[in-house]
C-alpha cells in the first residue's frame, strides 16, 4: 500500500523554470518572449541539430515545442544551463556532460530522482498527485524511462503501442495478454492506463479507481448493482475469480469451473470429498450417485460445460425475486 | 540527447538553420519557419499527414483470429487509417492553434475516428467515435427462433419436448431416449455470437489562469448483441395449469442480450501552486439496461398424457433476470503539499452513492412466478466511502520514509424484506421465502516503514503494516437469516 523506495524526489532542479505553471500566466508569449525562447534552444540546436541520429528537433511538434505558449520549456528547462558543458571544463577529459543526461550514452545517465524532478517542476499534482511514494517512484523509475519527449508521438500516449513500453518490465502481464481469454489489449483497443495509473494511485496496484471494483465497474457497469441478491466474493473483489490481464480460461477465471467454486462452496451440492472408490457425491464433476449404481464416474449435469454456472448464472448477483440462488 | 566531444558542424544544412535563426532573431517575432527551410528540418518538426486506403483479405474464418480486430470472416475488406495534423502552433507558425484527425482500422468492427483541436494553454477541444466488436463465436447452434440481441426466444411450433428419459453412460441410443427426435435436429441453425460497443467521447479543457484549470470528460457507451449464457429450467410431469410435478433440472445456453448504454461524466478542477496542487472532481456513470429480462420456451416440458412428442403447442416461458439499470454519483478531493523538497503528503477524499431501482422481472412459468414479492423494486442504495494519506521523506537519498493510511467503506444501506418464490429443482408444493441480505463492508489499512538503498537494486527495508476488514448487514431480518436462506418453507 505505501511505497518505499531509494528513487529520491529531494531534489531541486537546477533547471531555469521561466515557464513553470506555478510562475506563470497561462497566456500565449510574446514576440520577445519567443525570440529569448529561441535563442536559448538556438545556443544547443548550433549543435544538435536534424542531422543528431535522435529526433532532437522533433521537439518542436510536441506540446513542449509550441512557442506561442508562454509554458513552453526551452532546452535549459530540461537538460540545464550545462555551463561546463557549453564553455568547457579544465577538470575534465574532453566536453564535460549537460547537467541531466536523460539516456545512457557518452555520458553516464543521471540520477532517477533528478530527472523526474525536471518534469514535476511543471507536471505536479492531477494525475501525479500520488507519485511520491508510489510504486514507481520507489522503484527507481523516472518519466523518460517510460515517456519518449523529443518523438512527434510519445508512444507511451498511443493506443496500439503503451502497451509495449509497459511489457518491458511487466513480462508476466505480457505472456497473460497472449492467453485465450483476455482483454482487447494486444489488439491495441485497450491500454494499460484504462485502468492503472502508472504516477501513482489510491487503489491497489497503481489501479485509477479506489478500489479494484470501481476500476471494473467504469466498463463493466452491468455488474456494478447493487443486486437484490448479491454475491459477496463479487461485489467486494472482482479478481476473486477473475484475472484481468488474460487466463486459459474464458471468461478470464483464475481456475476452472467447477473447481473455481468450489475453492468457497464446498457444501453437499459440491462435496469436498475425493472422488474414489468409497466417495460420496460430487467431486471435480464426477458423480456416481447419477450413475444408476453402475459404479461408473461421469460428469454430474451441474459441472458439465460451463459447470456450476449452467444454473447459477448470474454469479455477480441477482435481480430476479426468484433469484436467491442466483439461478434467475 | 547526442553530445559531441568535436568541434561544431560546419555542414551546410547546419549553417543553413543557424543562418535562418539569426536571420529570424534579428527580424522579430521569430519563428520556426524561417530556420527550418531544409526538408530535413521540415520533416522533423512538421506533422506528417496521410491518408491510407487499403483492402485486407483473409483466407478463413475464425472467430478466434477475428475476436477483437474484426477480421473473423473469410474475404475481402475494406482498410483505412488517417492522420492529418496542422495549425500555427506548428513549425512556421507562431501561434498556439493546433488540430488533428485521425483515424485507425476504418471499414472493419474495430475501427476509431477522433478529432480535437486545442488553442494551447487556454482551451481545448476533443471528439472521439471508437467501435469494437468482440465476436465470442461462430459455432453456436440452436434450435429458438428470435434474433441474437432480442430477449425473448421461442421454438417453432413443431419442435415438440425434448425426451429426458435418464440414460446411463455406455447405454446404446435407441428410438424412444433421449436422443432429439429429426424434427428438433432439423430445427437447429448456426449463429455468430458477438457484443458491440460503440463509444462517443467529448472532452475539454479550459485554463484559467496560471493555478487554475478545468477539465471536462463525457463518454457515451452503446452496447447490444449478446454473450452466452447458461439458464436453468424445470422438466415437469404435469401440464401448465395444474400443479407441476417436478421431474429433473435442465439446463440451456442462450445468448444473453447485451443492449446497455452507459453515460459517464467527469469534471475536475484542478489548482496548482508553488508547494501544493489539488483536484475536486466528480464522476458520474449511468448505466441503462433496455430489458429487465430473458425470456424462452422450456422444451423440457413433458407433454401431457396422450398428447405425442412434437405436438404441444404452447411451451411453458421460463425468465432469468438481466443487469438492471444503475448509476453512481461520486465526489473527490485529491491533493498533496510539499513541506520541503524531501518531506511531501498527499492524499485523497471520495464519496459515492450507488442507486438501482429497476423493476423486477415477472416470470412466465408458473412453477417460477414470484409468489411473495414486497415490493416492485429493490430501492437499492449503496454509499461508498474513501480516504487516504500518506507521508514520504527522503532527506537523505538512500533512505526512503513512508507512512500511510486507507480506509475504505461499502455501506449498503437497500431495504432487506423476505421473498417467496418457487425454486427450481422444487415442485410448487414447497415455495421457499429467502430474505436479500445487502453486505457492507470496510477495510481500513495503515503502513510505515523504512528503505535503504545499499547499492543498485539492493534495499533493505522494515516496515509494520495493519489491515483490517470488517462485514456487516444492516437490517435485523437479514442477519436473523443469516447461514441459511431458508427462514421459512411453507406449504402450497
Amino acid at each position: 500500500m505505501i511505497g518505499l523506495g531509494s528513487a529520491g524526489t529531494s531534489w531541486t532542479s537546477p533547471a531555469d523554470t521561466p515557464a513553470a505553471a506555478s510562475d506563470s500566466a497561462a497566456a500565449p508569449a510574446s514576440a520577445a518572449a519567443q525570440n529569448e525562447a529561441l535563442k536559448r534552444d538556438q545556443i544547443c540546436t548550433r549543435c544538435h541539430d536534424e542531422s543528431e541520429s535522435k529526433p532532437v528537433l522533433s521537439i518542436y511538434q510536441t506540446k513542449h515545442g509550441v512557442r506561442g505558449d508562454s509554458r513552453t520549456p526551452t532546452c535549459q528547462s530540461c537538460h540545464g544551463e550545462s555551463e561546463k558543458h557549453l564553455n568547457g571544463d579544465p577538470s575534465s577529459h574532453g566536453r564535460a556532460p549537460p547537467d541531466v543526461i536523460f539516456s545512457k550514452g557518452t555520458y553516464a545517465l543521471s540520477d532517477e530522482g533528478l530527472r523526474a524532478a525536471q518534469c514535476l517542476v511543471c507536471h505536479k499534482g492531477t494525475n501525479r498527485t500520488r507519485w511520491d511514494g508510489g510504486q514507481h517512484q520507489a522503484n527507481g523509475v523516472a518519466c523518460n524511462n517510460c515517456h519518449t519527449i523529443h518523438a512527434p508521438s510519445d508512444p507511451l500516449l498511443s493506443r496500439g503501442t503503451q502497451q509495449d513500453k509497459c511489457f518491458t518490465c511487466h513480462k508476466e502481464q505480457r505472456a497473460d495478454t497472449l492467453k485465450i481469454s483476455t482483454h482487447p489489449i494486444d489488439a491495441g483497443k485497450m491500454v494499460c492506463s484504462d485502468c492503472h495509473n502508472p504516477h501513482g494511485a489510491a487503489g491497489p496496484k497503481l489501479l485509477n479507481m479506489n478500489t479494484v471494483n470501481e476500476t471494473c465497474w467504469q466498463c463493466h457497469a452491468d455488474k456494478r448493482g447493487p443486486f437484490l441478491w448479491e454475491h459477496q466474493p463479487a461485489v467486494e473483489d472482482c479478481t476473486n475469480c477473475h484475472t484481468p490481464h488474460g487466463s486459459n480460461i474464458t471468461p478470464l477465471l483464475k481456475s476452472r469451473p467447477p473447481f473455481l467454486c468450489q475453492e468457497c462452496h464446498d457444501g453437499p451440492h459440491n462435496s469436498k470429498s475425493a472422488a474414489g472408490p468409497n466417495a460420496a457425491g460430487f467431486q471435480g464433476g464426477l458423480s456416481r450417485t447419477n450413475a444408476a449404481n453402475s459404479g461408473l464416474l461421469f460428469p454430474s449435469t451441474q459441472a458439465a460445460a460451463r459447470g456450476c454456472m449452467n444454473c447459477h448464472a448470474m454469479v455477480h448477483g441477482s435481480n430476479d425475486p426468484a433469484g436467491a440462488f442466483l439461478h434467475r | 540527447m547526442k553530445t559531441r566531444n568535436r568541434p561544431l558542424s560546419k555542414k551546410l544544412v547546419s549553417l543553413a538553420v543557424r543562418g535562418a535563426l539569426v536571420a529570424a532573431i534579428a527580424a522579430p517575432p521569430i519563428t520556426l519557419a524561417q530556420d527550418a527551410g531544409t526538408d530535413d528540418v521540415k520533416a522533423l518538426t512538421l506533422p506528417t499527414n496521410f491518408i491510407q486506403v487499403g483492402g485486407d483479405y483473409n483466407s478463413n474464418q475464425s472467430d478466434k483470429f477475428g475476436e477483437y480486430n474484426g477480421l473473423y470472416k473469410q474475404g475481402a475488406k475494406f482498410l483505412g487509417d488517417l492522420s492529418v495534423a496542422g495549425g500555427d502552433g506548428y513549425g512556421a507558425g507562431t501561434g498556439t492553434m493546433r488540430y488533428a484527425l485521425s483515424g485507425t482500422d476504418l471499414g472493419t468492427t474495430a475501427g476509431s475516428l477522433n478529432a480535437s483541436v486545442s488553442d494551447q494553454g487556454r482551451w481545448n477541444l476533443g471528439v472521439g467515435y471508437d467501435q469494437l466488436r468482440h465476436q465470442l463465436t461462430n459455432s453456436y447452434q440452436t434450435p429458438f427462433l428470435g434474433a441474437m440481441g432480442g430477449d425473448n426466444f421461442t421454438l417453432p411450433g413443431n419442435f415438440g419436448v425434448i425426451n429426458t428419459a435418464y440414460k446411463p453412460p455406455g447405454f446404446k441410443t435407441a428410438p424412444g431416449t433421449n436422443d432429439l427426435t429429426a424434427q428438433q435436429l432439423n430445427s437447429f441453425r448456426s449463429e455468430d455470437i458477438y457484443s458491440d460497443r460503440k463509444n462517443f467521447s467529448l472532452t475539454a479543457g479550459y485554463q484559467l489562469n496560471a493555478n487554475w484549470d478545468v477539465k471536462l470528460d463525457f463518454n457515451h457507451l452503446m452496447q447490444d448483441g449478446a454473450k452466452l449464457l447458461g439458464v436453468a429450467g424445470d422438466q415437469v410431469n404435469t401440464p401448465p395449469g395444474s400443479k407441476y410435478t417436478w421431474a429433473g433440472q435442465t439446463a440451456l445456453v442462450l445468448p444473453n442480450p447485451t443492449d446497455y448504454a452507459t453515460d459517464t461524466f467527469k469534471a475536475a478542477a484542478n489548482w496548482l501552486g508553488t508547494k501544493s496542487y489539488a483536484t475536486l472532481s466528480y464522476y458520474g456513470s449511468f448505466f441503462h439496461d433496455s430489458y429487465n429480462s430473458m425470456s424462452w420456451n422450456n422444451p423440457f416440458i413433458k407433454a401431457p398424457a396422450g398428447v405425442p412428442t412434437g405436438t404441444l403447442s404452447v411451451f411453458p416461458t421460463d425468465t432469468i433476470s438481466t443487469f438492471p439499470s444503475n448509476l453512481v454519483n461520486q465526489i473527490n478531493l485529491t491533493g498533496g503539499y510539499e513541506f520541503s523538497p524531501s518531506t511531501k503528503l498527499n492524499g485523497g477524499l471520495s464519496y459515492a452513492r450507488g442507486e438501482q431501482n429497476m423493476g423486477y422481472p415477472g416470470s412466465g412459468n408458473v412453477g417460477l412466478t414470484p409468489l411473495g414479492v414486497p415490493d416492485v423494486s429493490l430501492h437499492g442504495v449503496v454509499d461508498i466511502k474513501h480516504v487516504d494519506l500518506k507521508l514520504t521523506n527522503q532527506s537523505w537519498k538512500a533512505l526512503a520514509l513512508a507512512a500511510g493510511v486507507k480506509f475504505n467503506e461499502r455501506d449498503n444501506t437497500t431495504p432487506s424484506n423476505p421473498y417467496t418464490y418457487n425454486n427450481i429443482n422444487q415442485a410448487v408444493t414447497q415455495n421457499e421465502t429467502s430474505v436479500n441480505a445487502p453486505m457492507s463492508n470496510k477495510k481500513t489499512q495503515a503502513n510505515v516503514g523504512a528503505d535503504y538503498q545499499i547499492s543498485g537494486g539492493q534495499h533493505l527495508s522494515a516496515g509494520y503494516e495493519f489491515d483490517h476488514t470488517e462485514r456487516w448487514c444492516n437490517n435485523a431480518a437479514a442477519n436473523t437469516a443469516q447461514g441459511s436462506l431458508n427462514v421459512a418453507v411453507t406449504g402450497s
